[in-house]
C-alpha cells in the first residue's frame, strides 16, 4: 500500500534526521592549544603555610604542617612530578586532542599532553568502566569522560597520594576528582571539585580559565633524572607537630585570620566576613610585586 | 497525527523528541554511561594503570589482576598471591589463608593448565601459608624422580615445593603454633642466609631474606624480568605496617625493607609520563610501583622520627601514645580497632626503639 | 517512485529540522516565540551562596592598598590604584564601587535568582544589596521589551543594561550574557579600576556536584579598552541554598 511504503520511508528518512540533529548541538570540540588565563589562584608562587580557601580536617592540616618543601630535594622524588589535580593548580596551559576509532569514527578518548612535571590525561570517553580498587595507582589516574549539558564531564579516580596544593597540602590515594569542561567562545572554563575522604572537610571546588591559542604550545622538556645514588640514611625533611617554622609568615604579612589561614570550613562562607569585620586590620600598602601575575611576595 | 508546523519552537521540540527516539533506538547502548554513574570496579581498561592491571573476578570472590602477560596477582585470599607462568610451570608466591585454598587452585587453573612448581612464602603468618598444603598438593615437583644424584630427596612425594626462610618453618613447627599445621604445609625447602634464587618461566627469580622487618623472617621475591617484586608484609597498602616485636620485627628493620624495595623497584623513566616501572606487589591492598613505596617508607621513617623525639624527651608509651605521633597518617592508615590498630603500630615503633637504645 | 517518495519525504524533514536545529546553536535564527523562561535548558532560579575557595585573599578581606596582581591593568590604571580612597569613595556616595556588574559575582554573598518576568532574569544580592535584570532578546510585545523601552535611556548604573541569550546544547546548556553602560566601578575592593567603556561578558553554567547539590559556575570577562590591556577573566562560584534562610542583606561598604 501507497500509505505503508510512505510510513516506512518517514521512519527511515526521520532517522537520518535524528542522526544529524544529535550530532548537531551534543557537544564542543575541545582539541587544541588553550594558555592559561593566570587571573585566579596560582600555584606556582605559593607561600608556605598558606590554606587560605580550602576546607581541612584536622589530620589534613596537621599533615600539611609537618609537610617540609625539601622533600622535592629528595634524590627519589626529584621526578615525581604532580597529579592529576595539577592541571587547573599549575601554571602551564592545555594541549588536548582526540583520539578516534578508526572503524566506527567514534571519539575513543581525549588526552591531554603532559608538561614538564605532570603526566598528562586520558579522558576515556567509550563507556568503559574504571579499574579495580585493587590496581595501580597513577599521578594521572583513570578518568572516563562523558558529554552532559552542553559540557565535558570527567571523573578521575586510582590517583597516587598527592597535593591540591604545592605548598604540601595533602591528598590521599583515595581521593577522586570530577571536572567539567566548559568551553565558550574561545575560553575554556575547567572545573574541578577534589574530594578526599580523610584530608578534606569539603570538596575543594578550583576554576580556571584558558583561552585558545591560534599558535601551538610548545612545553617544556619532560623531567629527567640526572643523579640517582641512593643518599645515606634513611631521614625525610619534616616538621614536627606544632613545629612550622613558617606557621605564621603568610598570616602576619597580610594580616589574616588564623583559622582562615589554616583552612577550617567556615572561612569559606560569606557569613564568616561577619566575624572578623571588627578584628581585621587592612595589611599596609603594597610596596613590592604588586601587579604580579602570581602570589609572588618579595620581602 | 500531523506534526504542528505552524509554530517553529513547537515544531523543534516535537523534531528533536522523534530525533531524540531514533537516536536512542541506533545507537550502541553499551558506549553510553548513565549520567552519575559511579564507577564501577569490574572490567579491563587500558590506561597506564590498567594496562598494568587488566583484571576480572573469578569465581569465589577472588580477583585476579594480569600485571604482566605472564604474571598475575590473586587478591581476596588472604595476602595477595603472585602467580608465574610460563612454559615451566607456575610459581606462586604466597599461599593466601587455608580457608580459600581450593578457590585460589582454581583461579589458577583458570589462568593456566600447568602445574605449579614452587609456592614461596614471604613470611609465617595464616593469611600467606594457610593455603601451602593445597596449593603444593595441586602441584607437581619439577622432579618426579625422589632420587637425585644418588640422593633422597623429596619425602613429600611428588608434589610442589615450598620455599620460605627458615625462620617461616620454625614459626610453622613450634609446639604450640597456632594455628596448627599439618606436614604437608611445611616448607620443604629453606634458607638462613641472604638470597635464595632461581631461573624459571625464563626469568630470574630472587629470593630475599629481610630481617627484622615485619618478624624475622620475611622475604621479597624479585620476578627480574616480569619487573615484579613480591614484597609481602613488609608493605601493607591498606594500614600501617605489621611490626611483630616479639617474633623479631622491628621499625628499623621495616624502614630497611622499604628502602630495600624502593631501590630494587624502578620508576618510569627518563619517560615519566608514561607511568611504567616496577610493579611492587604489597601483602595486602592495591599494586604500588616505586613512587608508592617511597611515599609509604616516608610515612613510616617520619613517625619513627616522632616517635624518637618523644623518648628523647623521656617520654613513657602512654604518654607517645598520647601525643599522637602518627596523625596525619592514621585517617587514611590506622585503624581504632581490629588486630592491628593505630596504637599497637606505635607501640611496636617504641618498643623497637627502647631496645635499640644503648 | 520509492525513490522519490523517500528523498521527497528526506528533504521535507531537513527543511523543518535544519532551521531549528540552527536555532538550538544559537546562529541566526528569528527571535523565539516561547518566552525566554518557558525555553529555558536550565534551571538558573533558587537562592546561592559563594563558596570562596579561589582568590580569598581579594574577596573575603580587603587587599591592600596598591597590590593588583593577577590583573592585567594598563599603565594609566596603576595611579589610580595607587590613589584609591575609600574615604573619599563615601563621602560621594560611591561606596557601591565595588558592587557593579565588574565585580559583583566576586563579592561574598548570596543570590536570589528569579524570574521578574517572562523574558527578564532578576539577581538580586544580598551583599550591597544590588539587583541585576537580564533581558532576554525580546519578543514583539512582551514584557520584558516594554519594561527595556521604559528604562531611561543612556543612565548607567552599576549594574549597567544587561542582554541575555540561552545557549543550548543536548541536555542543557548555559546562559550568556553581555553587559555595557556601566558607571565606573572597581574590579576589586581595594580600588583597582573599570571604566564606563569597560564591557562584561558572562557566561552562567550549573554542575551536579558528586555528592548532591548544584554548583553554579559564572564565567566573567571583563573587557576595558582604558584599564585593561587585556580581558580579565574569572569564575566564581556558588552552591545552591535550599532556601533563603539565610538572606543577609547588608549594605555597600567603600573599605570592608
Amino acid at each position: 500500500m501507497l500509505i505503508d511504503l510512505v510510513a516506512r520511508r518517514a521512519a527511515f528518512a526521520l532517522l537520518m534526521v535524528a542522526l544529524g540533529a544529535a550530532t548537531a548541538s551534543a557537544q564542543f570540540d575541545p582539541g587544541g592549544s588553550w594558555a592559561p588565563l593566570a587571573t585566579e589562584d596560582v600555584q606556582n608562587d605559593s607561600l608556605p603555610v598558606d590554606y587560605l580557601g580550602l576546607a581541612l580536617t584536622d589530620e589534613g592540616r596537621t599533615r600539611a604542617l609537618a609537610y617540609d618543601e625539601s622533600q622535592k630535594s629528595m634524590i627519589e622524588r626529584q621526578c615525581q612530578g604532580w597529579g592529576a589535580a595539577y592541571m587547573v593548580l599549575g601554571p602551564f596551559g592545555l594541549r588536548m586532542s582526540s583520539q578516534v576509532d578508526p572503524v566506527t569514527r567514534g571519539i575513543v578518548s581525549y588526552t591531554i599532553d603532559p608538561w614538564e612535571d605532570w603526566n598528562g590525561m586520558t579522558i576515556w570517553m567509550d563507556g568503559r568502566a574504571h579499574p579495580s580498587e585493587n590496581a595501580l595507582h597513577t599521578q594521572a589516574g583513570f578518568s572516563t569522560g562523558r558529554w552532559e549539558g552542553g559540557a565535558l564531564a570527567v571523573h578521575t579516580t586510582h590517583m597516587k597520594a598527592g597535593f591540591i596544593r604545592k605548598t604540601g597540602v595533602p591528598l590521599t590515594d583515595q581521593a577522586t576528582l570530577d571536572w567539567r569542561f566548559f568551553r565558550h567562545g574561545d575560553v575554556l572554563t575547567v572545573l574541578l571539585v577534589a574530594r578526599d575522604p580523610v584530608y578534606l572537610a569539603e570538596p575543594e571546588i578550583i576554576s580556571k580559565g584558558f583561552r585558545l591559542s591560534q599558535a601551538p604550545l610548545d612545553f617544556r622538556d619532560p623531567c629527567v633524572t640526572g643523579f640517582q645514588p641512593k643518599e645515606p640514611g634513611d631521614s625525610v625533611p619534616h616538621y614536627p607537630p606544632d613545629k612550622n617554622p613558617f606557621i605564621d609568615e603568610f598570616m602576619k604579612f597580610y594580616g589574616l585570620p588564623r583559622e582562615a589561614v589554616m583552612g577550617e570550613r567556615e572561612t569559606l562562607y560569606p557569613e564568616y566576613r561577619k566575624t572578623i569585620k571588627d578584628s581585621y586590620v587592612q595589611p599596609p600598602p603594597c610596596v613590592n610585586s604588586c601587579g604580579a601575575a602570581g602570589n609572588f611576595v618579595r620581602r | 497525527m500531523p506534526l504542528p508546523l505552524s509554530d517553529p519552537g513547537r515544531r523543534a521540540r516535537v523534531i528533536a523528541t522523534i530525533a531524540a527516539c531514533a537516536a536512542l533506538c541506533t545507537i550502541d547502548r553499551s558506549a553510553v554511561v548513565p549520567l552519575g554513574a559511579a564507577p564501577q570496579t569490574a572490567g579491563a581498561a587500558s590506561d597506564a594503570a590498567s594496562d598494568a592491571t587488566s583484571n576480572a573476578t573469578s569465581p569465589g570472590g577472588l580477583e585476579v589482576l594480569e600485571v604482566r602477560p605472564n604474571f598475575f596477582v590473586i587478591a581476596g585470599a588472604g595476602g595477595n598471591i603472585g602467580v608465574q607462568v610460563g612454559e615451566d610451570g607456575v610459581v606462586v608466591v604466597d599461599a593466601g589463608s587455608t580457608a580459600r585454598a581450593s578457590a585460589v587452585v582454581a583461579a589458577i587453573k583458570r589462568i593456566t593448565p600447568k602445574p605449579i612448581r614452587y609456592v614461596i612464602d614471604t613470611g609465617p603468618d595464616a593469611d600467606h601459608v594457610g593455603g601451602n598444603e593445597a596449593l603444593s598438593q595441586a602441584g607437581e615437583t619439577l622432579f618426579p624422580s625422589n632420587r637425585i644424584g644418588g640422593q633422597q630427596r623429596d619425602f613429600t612425594g611428588p608434589v610442589a615445593a615450598i620455599l620460605a626462610t627458615e625462620g617461616v618453618l620454625q614459626r610453622m613447627t613450634a609446639a604450640g603454633s597456632t594455628p596448627a599445621y599439618a606436614a604437608g604445609a611445611w616448607p620443604t625447602e629453606t634458607f638462613h642466609y641472604a638470597r635464595k634464587y632461581m631461573f624459571m618461566n625464563g626469568e630470574a627469580i630472587e629470593v630475599l631474606h629481610q630481617p627484622a622487618a615485619h618478624s624475622d623472617s620475611d622475604a621479597i621475591v624479585f620476578f627480574r624480568r616480569s619487573d615484579v617484586v613480591m614484597a609481602g608484609d613488609v608493605l601493607d597498602a591498606r594500614q600501617f605496617p605489621v611490626i611483630d616485636v616479639d617474633r623479631g620485627g622491628s621499625i628499623q628493620g621495616e624502614i630497611a625493607a622499604l628502602d630495600r624495595l624502593s631501590e630494587l623497584a624502578v620508576p618510569s623513566g627518563p619517560i615519566v609520563s608514561r607511568e611504567a616501572g616496577t610493579i611492587v606487589v604489597p601483602g595486602h591492598g592495591r599494586l604500588y610501583d616505586q613512587y608508592d613505596v617511597i611515599e609509604y617508607r616516608d610515612m613510616v621513617a617520619i613517625i619513627r622520627d616522632r616517635v624518637r623525639d618523644l623518648i628523647a624527651a623521656g617520654r613513657s608509651l602512654e604518654a607517645v601514645k598520647a601525643a599522637g605521633p602518627a596523625k596525619g597518617y592514621a585517617g587514611r592508615y590506622g585503624n581504632a580497632g581490629g588486630a592491628w590498630t593505630t596504637d599497637r603500630f606505635v607501640e611496636a615503633v617504641y618498643r623497637s626503639l627502647v631496645k635499640e637504645k644503648p | 517512485m520509492r525513490l522519490a517518495l523517500t528523498a521527497a519525504t528526506v528533504l521535507v524533514l531537513w527543511g523543518v529540522a535544519v532551521p531549528s536545529s540552527l536555532q538550538a546553536q544559537g546562529g541566526a535564527a528569528p527571535a523565539p516565540a516561547l518566552a525566554a523562561r518557558d525555553s529555558a535548558p536550565i534551571d538558573l532560579t533558587g537562592y546561592w551562596v559563594s563558596y570562596v575557595t579561589e582568590n580569598w585573599r581579594y574577596r573575603m578581606v580587603t587587599p591592600p592598598k596598591g597590590e593588583y596582581r593577577r590583573i592585567p591593568v594598563t599603565p594609566a590604571a596603576v595611579p589610580i590604584i595607587n590613589a584609591w580612597d575609600p574615604a573619599a569613595d563615601a563621602r560621594a556616595g560611591n561606596q557601591c564601587k565595588s558592587y557593579g556588574t565588574g565585580n559583583i559575582m566576586s563579592v561574598p554573598g548570596r543570590l536570589h535568582i528569579t524570574w521578574q518576568d517572562a523574558d527578564t532574569l532578576r539577581i538580586d544580592t544580598d551583599a550591597g544589596t544590588q539587583t541585576r535584570l537580564l533581558r532576554f532578546r525580546l519578543r514583539e510585545g512582551s514584557a520584558g521589551q516594554a519594561s527595556a523601552r521604559a528604562a531611561a535611556p543612556g543612565a548607567r548604573t552599576w549594574q549597567g543594561e544587561s542582554t541575555a541569550n540561552w545557549e543550548r546544547a543536548a541536555g542543557g546548556g548555559s546562559l550568556r550574557v553581555t553587559t555595557s553602560n556601566l558607571r565606573a566601578g572597581y574590579l576589586r575592593k581595594n580600588g583597582v579600576p573599570y571604566s564606563e567603556r569597560a564591557t562584561v561578558s558572562e557566561n552562567f553554567d550549573l554542575a551536579p556536584l558528586p555528592d548532591g547539590g548544584q554548583l553554579l559556575l559564572i564565567t566573567t570577562t571583563v573587557e576595558d579598552p582604558v584599564y585593561l590591556r587585556a580581558p580579565y577573566v574569572v569564575s566564581p562560584h556558588f552552591k545552591k541554598e535550599p532556601d533563603g534562610s539565610k538572606w543577609d542583606p547588608t549594605p555597600c561598604s567603600s573599605t570592608w
